[in-house]
């Protein structure tokens, strides 16, 4: 059977094809660029991914080392102030404990003077003149005495109010620094980053969250364009708290002991009328034993020292390959640590623990760190050595790191 | 037979067996170019936490220091530091990444930016490896154009974690400077929205 024109001239070429072998070669470097074209976009894209980890994860790390830098401040800040309080209150109560034994010897020198005030025309006049010398002195520095004890109150007063401010603004500058350490290493909103991995956490404990990422992502869009974020945020608010707490003194010069106080204001009784009714005793002005509403004083100190922190921060954009994130290796875990200084980098971590129990898998992109105030505790004197450490990741509230416990420390 | 050359079989392979090898040596440069970027893409920014951390603690990174670290080729790696944002800035919208020139403000926090590769001025002076080996322009591609392709950059922000007060007269100076600077910063902030 003869075919028409056309179908002839179609079936001639379909036969040409299937029988020329021209242009195969090109053909297959064609389909062998496109396979090289498509391993490029692959790793641009891993590479991308592998950027965005790094990022978070940097962003998360400045943050913690942030956050325990600025408790560490607040506590050494505490800390100067107690070792001035205490300086201070030593140094009064010499003064004071000088004053209020001289109000005991007012008690006897001034009685003394008016005793030997007929030996002045005489030889013996020196006897009276020491006596009168004797007195005065120590009418004047009994006078000082209950200025001594009201001054050393204000100034209790002011340096624990001062202290009182440090211990509820520096957890608020540890937040806030945290935050802008983490915006400024190009971490995203962090609500936004969590609403965005909700999804995959939620199926990772087997729930299905098909109904729920829609939602999450909607949100996720939403919190970002909200006008004020947050770039990095601690899991447990309440570690962001200095934990120091005023703590009564129970020995000098934090606190006076009974006896000191009642012989004090023994001797003040005794003296200030002597002295205060002696027109021979040049006093500038009257010794008020009233003046203080106790002798001596008790005080407190501030007490304690923060524990770890961990934050998290992270990225939103999720554009890696096959679910690279997902993979151990790029969660941290089984890292080997790099060949540079062990300079804070948790991201070198051999993973998160939850006190020694089972690893938790969290996103990649979702990245956590945790950090500490190392050295000595604010106490009532010391050493101002606090100072910021990111340890390994720790995740509240179990897994509260007990005495005596090994940390890897970085620094 | 120099005409029939063309037609016959032999030659056909041959002239697409170059414009295919043409093609995969094309594309494998691609891909060569693009991994190796990548990769040091990666490391800027592995560096850049590391500069800024060492310029947090008190010293000053090297980019001699930074590239012995980071990266396997010498001579292409810039370091640069300055004074970071402080929390007045959290309001501005500003960011270490839109930063041309680091003001140096003698405290924390402090930003590093390393970059890889060449810049423009490298291009221009043709002097930087390889261009010293070709000594010629890109055609169709300007400096600032092939700067993109061949320059990768990274920042990161750390804090002044090596100064923690521990004195009295550097905890009264810092309290100061925090002061100091993050009123100016919140300012600032102001001003830009």
């Amino acid at each position: 059977m003869k075919l028409p024109g056309f179908l002839s001239t179609l079936a001639g070429r379909a036969r040409a094809i299937r029988t020329d072998d021209r242009g195969q070669v090109v053909l297959l470097s064609g389909v062998m660029v496109f396979v090289v074209v498509i391993v490029t976009i692959m790793t641009f894209d891993m590479s991308k991914a592998v950027y965005n980890r790094i990022t978070a994860q940097n962003s998360v790390d400045a943050a913690a080392d942030a956050a325990a830098l600025w408790q560490a401040r607040g506590c050494n800040l505490l800390q100067h102030l107690n070792n001035l309080h205490y300086k201070v209150n030593e140094t009064l109560f010499i003064a004071e404990s000088a004053a209020l034994i001289s109000c005991g010897v007012a008690s006897f020198a001034v009685p003394g003077e008016t005793y030997t005030r007929s030996l002045r025309t005489t030889t013996y006049a020196w006897i009276w003149f020491a006596a009168w010398g004797t007195a005065n002195v120590s009418c004047n520095m009994c006078y000082t005495a209950p200025w001594i004890d009201w001054g050393q109150e204000q100034f209790a007063k002011v340096v624990l109010r001062v202290q009182d401010a440090i211990a509820r603004v520096f957890p608020v500058l540890a937040f806030l620094y945290a935050d802008v350490m983490a915006k400024q290493s190009g971490a995203d909103n962090v609500l936004s980053v969590v609403f965005s991995y909700v999804g995959t956490i939620v199926s990772e404990l087997g729930v299905d969250s098909s109904s729920i990422s829609g939602l999450c992502d909607e949100l996720a869009d939403g919190i970002g364009n909200l006008p004020v974020a947050i770039y990095a945020f601690p899991l447990d608010t309440s570690s962001l708290k200095l934990h120091v707490e005023k703590k009564e003194g129970t020995s000098l010069p934090w606190k006076w002991p009974d006896w000191a106080v009642s012989a004090g204001e023994s001797a003040v009784n005794t003296a200030a009328p002597i002295c205060n009714d002696d027109s021979y005793v040049m006093m500038a002005g009257n010794i008020d034993p009233d003046k203080p509403e106790d002798w001596g004083w008790t005080d407190e100190f501030y007490w304690g020292n923060p524990g770890f922190m961990t934050w998290i921060a992270g990225k939103v954009g999720r554009d890696e390959v096959l679910g690279i994130g997902d993979l151990d290796w790029f969660s941290g875990e089984d890292a080997e640590a790099a060949d540079v200084e062990k300079n804070s980098l948790s991201m070198y971590a051999p993973g998160s623990v939850r006190n020694g129990s089972s690893q938790l898998k969290i996103p990649a992109f979702l990245a956590i760190a945790s950090s500490q105030v190392e050295g000595t505790p604010v106490v009532s004197k010391g050493p101002a050595d606090a100072r910021g450490q990111i340890i390994k990741v720790y995740f509240p509230p179990e897994s509260n790191p007990k005495e005596g416990e090994e940390f890897f420390i970085y620094h | 037979m120099q005409e029939d050359i063309r037609r016959q079989r032999s030659g056909q392979v041959m002239v697409e067996a170059l414009v295919g090898l043409a093609l995969i040596v094309f594309a494998w440069a691609l891909v060569s170019v693009a991994t190796f970027m990548a990769n040091n893409h990666v490391r800027t920014l592995m560096a850049a936490r590391h500069a800024a951390w060492q310029k947090g603690m008190g010293k000053t990174p090297s980019a001699e220091d930074i590239e012995a670290k980071f990266f396997f080729q010498g001579g292409l790696t810039k370091v640069e530091c300055g004074t970071g944002f402080g929390i007045g800035d959290l309001i501005s919208g500003t960011n270490a990444a839109d930063l041309t020139e680091f003001a140096d403000g003698g405290r924390g926090p402090y930003v590093a930016k390393v970059s890889f590769g060449l810049t423009a001025e490298d291009l221009n002076t043709t002097t930087t490896f390889p261009m010293n080996l070709m000594g010629m322009q890109f055609p169709l591609m300007p400096s600032p154009v092939m700067e993109e392709f061949l320059m990768v950059e990274s920042h990161c922000q750390w804090d002044e974690v090596g100064e923690t007060w521990s004195d009295w007269k550097k905890a009264l100076d810092g309290v100061m400077d925090t002061l100091k600077g993050e009123i100016s910063g919140f300012l600032r902030g102001l001003v830009d929205l």
